[in-house]
């Protein structure tokens, strides 16, 4: 049960993140997504940690910090070949975490974005 | 080194305690010994076709309780027991003559099925539940009778015995705890249980007629396909006597499953019965469909709950599937490839065939829905049931705060963005749905109930699927905007005290005031609160859980030390207690902070969350100081010294007259003449009835949310059906009508297709022509219809075709007059200078149309 309510909480947090995102808030929406990746990584789930670090690279990417969104999404993926953590990331919405960088990483006409920023 | 050993047994007792430990329930002793007297009659049809003998005599077990001797007796005319058989099968535990058989048919011709129930060699044992001591009389072609006797100990003895025929008697001497057993009655019923589709006849004593039915429906043939429909609903019927079957399934569905044994890796079976969705409720969330389970003939065990999917809950029947094991005490079935396969099999079965129920008979389908909205649409939002989804999205039954509705039905009279694109509002939850569902129901506007588990997944996916014809609008979660007016900037202006003042009171900004319009006017304010707040709050009290580990609380509660989403205070501007407020040079002193802060407590109890205690000992001071109030402005009145405030609320007018719903098809030109003909009739003489359209909003903004809905609360609903094809939407309409026992009738245009046969039960008429012919035929069904006719006492609705033809009102003026005026008498009691003003129309025509009205009453 601790894991469980450790687990919403972070989950609502991880919500609180795409949300403030959606609103253009992406300053507060990273905040909140750096704390959901903390939280993740302390309670050593996979599932969840991928969820926001994508989050986390959502806000980044909209602040224009693409280094660092690609340093997030690269984090992405080194989980989701982790054998270890096969049944963790079984979830569809870890599925869809995970499959984001894959759409996310390509040129882009926004500011700051460039094939050569994801290149670096 | 290693060396093998072997186990070593003590028989001694063994035997009894395997009996009477192995088998839950001691009437399976009849079962066990019924069985083996079923393999032992195939086994000598086989034996007899293995020697291309004669046929044997026809099979016949029977049961013969004998009480003066304490003993219950089975015989049968089977191929009985040599005496080596009786060492390696009757003595043997585990070895089971029944299966040698069985492998050596199959090994002989993998073609052949032979129906043998017996299959670990333990059955004997169960004689010893209720036996102190068991005798076997034996006789096979070609040798002597033998008698085997043992007590259930180790050794057991084999002597000459007397027995004219071929076949085996076993007698059980009935130890004396079991005396209930010698008793027919009872011996039927367990015979009846078990036995019933064995496929021998078994007679209990001197009986003309067997105890058992002998087939199950599925074992015979039928000359026509409704027979064997009726079989096997009788069957169900007999089966579930107390309960009513909504929709009865016959089941035959070959089925396939991995088997590494077998050719290929892969073995077929079939599973045969009679499935029915049943009206019991089921509001369990481990309940489980069930079926009586039979395997090979004979009966395993009633209500399981693992051969049907777990989403089947509404499902019960029988079934027989012969590649499902038993376990050994047989009352179960293993958990194997074959039951997995089994499940899956049925799973798809219900899916198709109450997804072809929907299509062909809405009526049947939306019956069940009412009955079985949850779980089928726990099985609808599976990815796997996408095609019954669609078939049954417009028919699936939510509740809404006027009780369950057709999402279909909903979105025709839903509102339309001007995209085309209807808006479907929900709630999801159950503490705060009467606030949505009051400020909702105010202005007319529906909302689906979405706070069981799988509504909200269906509305969205239904939303997915058709993002032209639905979007979603989620109202206690920041969807509530459209509820609330903005004021114009100068109206505004005269509620911005109010919200400062607010703005003073929680300094802390945990609340923010914005004066607005909404519905009901009676009520001043209301609290909504945002995703991000409710989030807040949900952390909040996973924060102060104990159990929460220490690093990530840490993270949170520094995540909720950060500013707060405030709650909105909603200030209703059409409230005269806001207004008067807002009118107030100060509201500053100990009447203003009360009221500001009675009226926020308010608003919070009816979002339903907890009051601070201090805010409640304020309600129940105030509300000490509202009765004395109240008292005092009594006796004033009592006094004759009370006037009445100018703007006080009015109460909601209640509806006097009566109205008729039309339901029409979209885009069909004829079913508007249909619907003028209608409108012709009923709006006048003798009737005066209100008619709408069932997808019109109200014609009275000023109604109660409760009669603001046609055509739940109509007095009739009549359904046009009209044009070339039969509309399947219109279908749906008078079918849900149907089971809410709306009174309705269906004017049909002659030339129409059929409709369905299930319409039978409502008044219909046909019309055909133009005006006064097509006016004469609607008049006709009208006047024949007992709604039409029943006597109760109303007004006269005042339609706006009465104005035109009483003082030539034109159209839009006659709307404007009847939705301020609904009733002839309403309009009569008015002031002629107040209409005139309220519609701007010269008094003189105002007059014209009341004298109208008087000469048409006098006529009446």
């Amino acid at each position: 049960m601790p894991r469980e309510s450790a687990r919403r909480a972070i989950d609502l947090l991880i919500g609180e993140s795409s949300d403030l995102n959606a609103a253009d808030r992406s300053v507060q929406a990273l905040a909140v997504a750096e704390r959901a990746v903390l939280a993740a990584w302390r309670l050593g789930d996979a599932d969840l940690l991928v969820r926001a670090l994508a989050t986390q690279a959502s806000a980044q990417r909209l602040l224009g910090e693409n280094s660092a969104a690609m340093v997030s999404y690269i984090e992405v993926v080194k989980l989701a070949k982790d054998p270890r953590n096969a049944d963790a990331l079984a979830d569809p919405s870890a599925v869809r975490a995970i499959g984001r960088p894959s759409n996310s990483i390509r040129p882009s006409t926004g500011p700051g974005s460039s094939a050569a920023t994801y290149a670096d | 080194m290693s060396e093998q050993r072997v186990f070593q047994i003590q028989l001694e007792g063994l035997i009894r305690l395997l009996a009477q430990n192995l088998y839950a329930d001691p009437d399976v002793f009849l079962r066990e010994m019924i069985q083996n007297a079923h393999d032992s009659v195939t086994r000598r049809a086989e034996l007899a076709r293995d020697r291309a003998e004669g046929a044997p005599p026809a099979p016949r077990i029977s049961v013969e309780v004998d009480r003066a001797a304490q003993e219950i007796r089975i015989a049968d005319n089977g191929c009985g027991l040599t005496d080596a058989e009786i060492d390696a099968y009757l003595s043997t535990i585990g070895r089971s003559g029944t299966n040698e058989l069985r492998e050596r048919i199959v090994a002989a011709d993998r073609n052949r099925t032979v129906e043998l129930i017996g299959q670990f060699g333990i059955g004997l044992l169960s004689a010893f539940i209720v036996a102190d001591r068991v005798s076997v009389v034996t006789r096979a072609a070609g040798h002597e009778a033998l008698r085997w006797e043992s007590d259930g100990g180790r050794e057991y003895s084999v002597r000459p015995g007397h027995r004219e025929n071929i076949g085996t008697t076993v007698i059980l001497h009935v130890r004396p705890e079991h005396t209930r057993y010698l008793d027919s009655v009872r011996i039927k019923h367990i015979v009846r249980t078990y036995a019933d589709f064995i496929g021998v006849p078994v007679y209990v004593n001197d009986d003309a007629q067997p105890a058992n039915a002998v087939t199950a429906p599925w074992h015979r043939t039928y000359a026509a396909e409704h027979d064997r429909f009726a079989a096997h609903r009788d069957l169900w019927d007999r089966r579930f006597a107390d309960e009513t079957a909504l929709h009865v399934v016959v089941v035959d569905e070959p089925f396939s499953f991995p088997d590494a044994e077998a050719p290929g890796g892969e073995r077929t079976g079939r599973i045969r019965g009679v499935l029915a969705v049943t009206d019991r409720h089921t509001p369990d969330v481990n309940a489980r469909g069930t079926v009586d389970v039979y395997i090979s003939r004979m009966f395993v065990g009633a209500a399981n709950r693992d051969v049907l999917p777990a989403w089947a809950r509404f499902m019960q029947g029988v079934l027989e599937c012969n590649e499902l094991t038993p376990n050994a005490a047989r009352d179960s079935v293993r958990h194997n490839a074959a039951l997995v396969a089994v499940r899956r099999t049925l799973g798809d079965l219900i899916v198709r065939e109450l997804t072809q129920l929907s299509e062909n008979s809405h009526r049947s389908f939306t019956e069940i829905m009412r009955w079985h909205a949850h779980h089928l649409l726990a099985m609808a939002v599976q990815p796997e049931h996408e095609r019954f989804f669609r078939a049954v999205a417009d028919l699936a039954v939510l509740e809404t705060d006027q009780g369950p509705m057709a999402v279909g039905h909903y979105l025709r009279t839903a509102e339309r963005r001007s995209d085309g694109v209807r808006i479907i509002h929900y709630i999801t939850e159950e503490a705060s749905a009467k606030q949505y569902m009051l400020l909702a129901g105010a202005r007319g506007v529906r909302v689906f109930d979405c706070t069981e588990a799988f509504a909200e997944r269906f509305l969205k996916k239904y939303a997915e699927t058709w993002p032209e014809r639905a979007r979603l609008n989620r109202l206690d979660e920041a969807g509530a905007e459209a509820l609330f007016e903005p004021l114009d900037a100068g109206e505004a202006a005269r509620f911005t005290p109010l919200e400062r003042a607010y703005a003073a009171m929680f300094a802390d900004r945990s609340v923010t005031a914005r004066a607005s319009r909404f519905e009901p006017a009676a009520l001043p304010a209301v609290l909504t609160e945002t995703r991000e707040g409710k989030r807040r709050r949900e952390m909040d009290v996973l924060a102060a859980d104990a159990a929460m580990p220490a690093a990530i609380r840490d993270i949170v509660q520094d995540f909720l030390a950060e500013a707060d989403e405030p709650l909105i205070l909603h200030l209703n501007a059409a409230n005269p207690i806001i207004r008067k407020l807002a009118a107030r040079p100060s509201l500053d002193d100990e009447v203003g902070r009360s009221a500001l802060q009675s009226l926020y407590n308010n608003a919070l109890m009816l979002l339903a969350r907890t009051l601070p205690a201090d805010a409640v000992h304020t309600m129940f001071t105030q509300s000490s100081q509202v009765i004395d109030l109240m008292l005092g402005l009594a006796e004033q009145v009592a006094q004759g010294s009370y006037a009445e405030p100018a703007d006080a609320v009015p109460a909601p007018r209640q509806a006097t007259y009566l109205s008729c719903s039309v339901t029409l098809p979209e885009g069909e030109p004829r079913s508007e003449e249909i619907f003028a003909a209608v409108r012709s009739v009923l709006e006048a003489k003798p009737y005066y009835w209100q008619v709408l359209r069932a997808d019109s909003p109200s014609a009275d903004p000023d109604l109660p949310p409760d009669l603001d809905a046609p055509p739940a609360h109509a007095a009739l609903n009549v359904a046009v059906f009209a044009g070339p094809r039969l509309n399947q939407g219109l279908v749906n309409e008078v079918s849900i009508s149907q089971i809410l026992g709306q009174p309705q009738l269906i004017l049909c245009d002659e030339g129409h297709p059929a409709l369905p046969a299930s319409f039978a039960d409502v008044p219909q008429q046909t019309v055909h022509g133009l005006g006064a012919v097509l006016r004469k035929g609607v008049r006709s069904g009208l006047a024949e219809h007992p709604e039409v006719n029943r006597v109760r006492a109303y007004e006269r609705y005042l339609s706006p075709s009465v104005l035109a033809w009483c003082a030539g009102l034109e159209e839009s003026v006659g709307e404007a007059v009847s939705r301020r005026y609904p009733t002839w008498s309403e309009f009569q009691e008015a002031d002629s200078a107040d209409v005139a003003r309220a519609v701007d129309i010269d008094v003189a025509l105002v007059e014209a149309a009341k004298s109208g009205l008087r000469l048409l009453a006098e006529e009446d």
